[in-house]
């Protein structure tokens, strides 16, 4: 495999949005929170797909 | 200076700057927009500091007068500096546990100063660092870049993969790391060390965060447009960054290896060595240094490092290998504790019957043992058996390769009445009929000249050779 010259991934990224502070919890969780409201609705908005 | 520079295969990677090797010497050149903040920062003191410390390769800028012609040539070179050579090459995954975790130090040492000073790592990965002697070193002067409050660290998963997780993986699995970062260039996924990880350490802080919780995140997200918007939205505060490399820092030096001791660890004080003949052993290897005065000396199977070090007295560079990590970690830590001890030593994991390979794009990227240059001299003390009744290995074999290693060196015969060579020679289904001393000495001809001979008290024999051409 030849990877991209540096892929930081989304969990790496993510977690440091995480460990930044309160603003940062508050968005995993809506981003958590947008994953189950589109499970539920079946799909989310148009384009939104990879989201499932 | 007519020279073709020769581009650095491991350097191909990064676009904006590359490594040439011209005329023995190590340039760096960069040819993107932001050449001038590179060079603002080479210029600095901070930057000075870090190399009068030792942490960054010194490196200087070059007026267009003094850029050899062979690189000027290049298309678009913005700035060019000039490199300290180190002596060898050596790759993570020839490296020890506390190697690996000197290189993790320096490497967040050193984004942190730079968070001081505006500037950023962009990656972090322990190809960026060398060790000269048993001091590690920054040289990828390229990974400097300019820093700007708001998105996440760029190197923090890749640290993860390649420094936390083989530290993780060897402190909690138990079993020694070189084996995985030598067939993943790219370290050890989170996912991938989640699955091998005990219960127990799931609930520590650093494996929680670093390894469950990053896995967990990225295996929820890694496809979602949403979280990518979301994250490039975030602004993650410099003082926030700062305390995740600390953390890291942290988490990195309290890690102890945990692989059980080895067999050939405590040999230096349990072998079947007599005074007499170790005395006689000693003196025979320093008199034939002393008299040789070599450049780069390579220990084959140099254990914890005892001729090693009579050999760092008499040579510019040692290198020495010993296929078992924990014996080279020993060594290792030993040197790193002796302010006053030698500085030209340079201890590496290498199995000599399995060396490393050519490894990366193009088989060039990590470069094989074989391509990294050869010695002055060697020192076969003691390894023969072992290549030959563990390893499998013909005697002319053996003694074609060394001839290929150096043009000269000292090898020792162990009989095999010998006590350590009868330990090999439990339950092997074959014999070794073939290796006897006198067939060992006739093959020693058809390689190398003798010129010394000693045959020790307890029966093992030395020989200063020099190869046959
Ligand atoms: C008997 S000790 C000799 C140490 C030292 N050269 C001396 O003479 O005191 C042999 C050492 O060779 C190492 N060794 C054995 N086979 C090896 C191999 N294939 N590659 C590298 N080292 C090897 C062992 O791990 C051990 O530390």
């Amino acid at each position: 495999m030849i990877p991209l010259y540096v892929d930081p991934t989304a969990g790496g990224m993510l977690l440091q949005v995480l460990l930044g502070g309160v603003a940062g919890i508050a968005v995993v969780v809506r981003l958590f929170w947008y994953r189950i409201k589109t499970a539920l609705t079946g799909r989310g908005r148009s384009g939104d797909r990879e989201d499932r | 200076m007519t020279e073709r520079p020769t581009a650095d295969p491991g350097s191909f990677r990064d676009p904006d700057n590359r490594v040439f090797t011209a005329d023995r010497q190590v340039f760096r050149v960069f040819n993107r927009r932001d050449a001038a903040d590179i060079e603002r920062l080479i210029r600095s003191e901070a930057f000075e500091d870090m190399v009068e410390l030792g942490m960054v390769v010194s490196t200087e800028v070059l007026e267009p007068a003094d850029i050899p012609g062979s690189i000027t040539s290049l298309p678009d070179p913005a700035l060019v500096v000039r490199h300290e050579r180190i002596p060898f090459i050596s790759y993570p995954y020839e490296w020890s546990f506390e190697m690996l975790k000197d290189a993790a130090a320096l490497t967040l040492d050193l984004a942190t100063r730079l968070l001081d000073h505006d500037y950023i790592l962009k990656d972090a990965t322990p190809y960026n660092v060398q060790f000269a002697g048993a001091r590690p070193v920054f040289i990828d002067v390229g990974s400097f870049e300019p820093y700007e409050e708001g998105p996440p660290w760029d190197g923090y998963n890749q640290f993860c993969r390649l420094f936390l997780n083989p530290l993780l993986y060897e402190r909690y699995v138990g079993q020694n790391f070189q084996h995985l970062l030598r067939s993943s260039l790219d370290g050890v996924d989170p996912g991938e060390l989640r699955a091998m990880l005990p219960l127990r350490s799931k609930w520590t802080k650093t494996v929680f965060t670093n390894v469950v919780l990053q896995d967990s995140l990225s295996r929820r997200f890694e496809a979602s447009a949403k979280a990518s918007s979301e994250v490039s939205g975030h602004v993650i505060k410099r003082g926030a960054i700062r305390r995740m490399i600390r953390g890291l820092r942290s988490s990195a030096a309290k890690q102890r290896s945990q692989v059980r001791r080895s067999s050939w660890s405590d040999y230096e004080s349990d072998n079947t060595y007599d005074q007499r003949s170790e005395d006689a052993k000693r003196e025979f290897v320093e008199s034939v240094l002393k008299r040789t005065q070599p450049g780069v000396v390579w220990d084959l199977g140099s254990n914890t490092g005892a001729y090693s070090l009579i050999a760092a007295r008499h040579a510019g560079y040692v290198v020495a290998f010993d296929r078992d990590p924990q014996v080279v970690d020993a060594f290792y830590t030993r040197l790193r504790a002796d302010p006053g001890g030698p500085t030209n030593v340079l201890p590496l994991v290498m199995d000599l019957v399995n060396p490393s390979p050519g490894q990366g794009w193009g088989h060039t990227e990590r470069k094989s043992l074989a391509d990294r240059g050869n010695a002055d001299f060697f020192l076969a003390l003691a390894l023969m058996h072992h290549m030959v009744i563990a390893g499998e290995v013909p005697i002319d074999s053996i003694l074609e390769w060394l001839a290929s290693v150096a043009p000269e060196g000292v090898i020792e015969f162990v009989p095999r009445e010998d006590p350590m060579a009868r330990r090999l020679l439990l339950r092997r289904s074959r014999s070794h009929g073939e290796y006897s001393a006198d067939g060992f000495a006739e093959a020693l001809g058809r390689y190398f000249t003798v010129g010394d001979r000693a045959e020790l008290p307890n029966g093992r024999i030395l020989y200063s050779v020099v190869r046959k051409v």
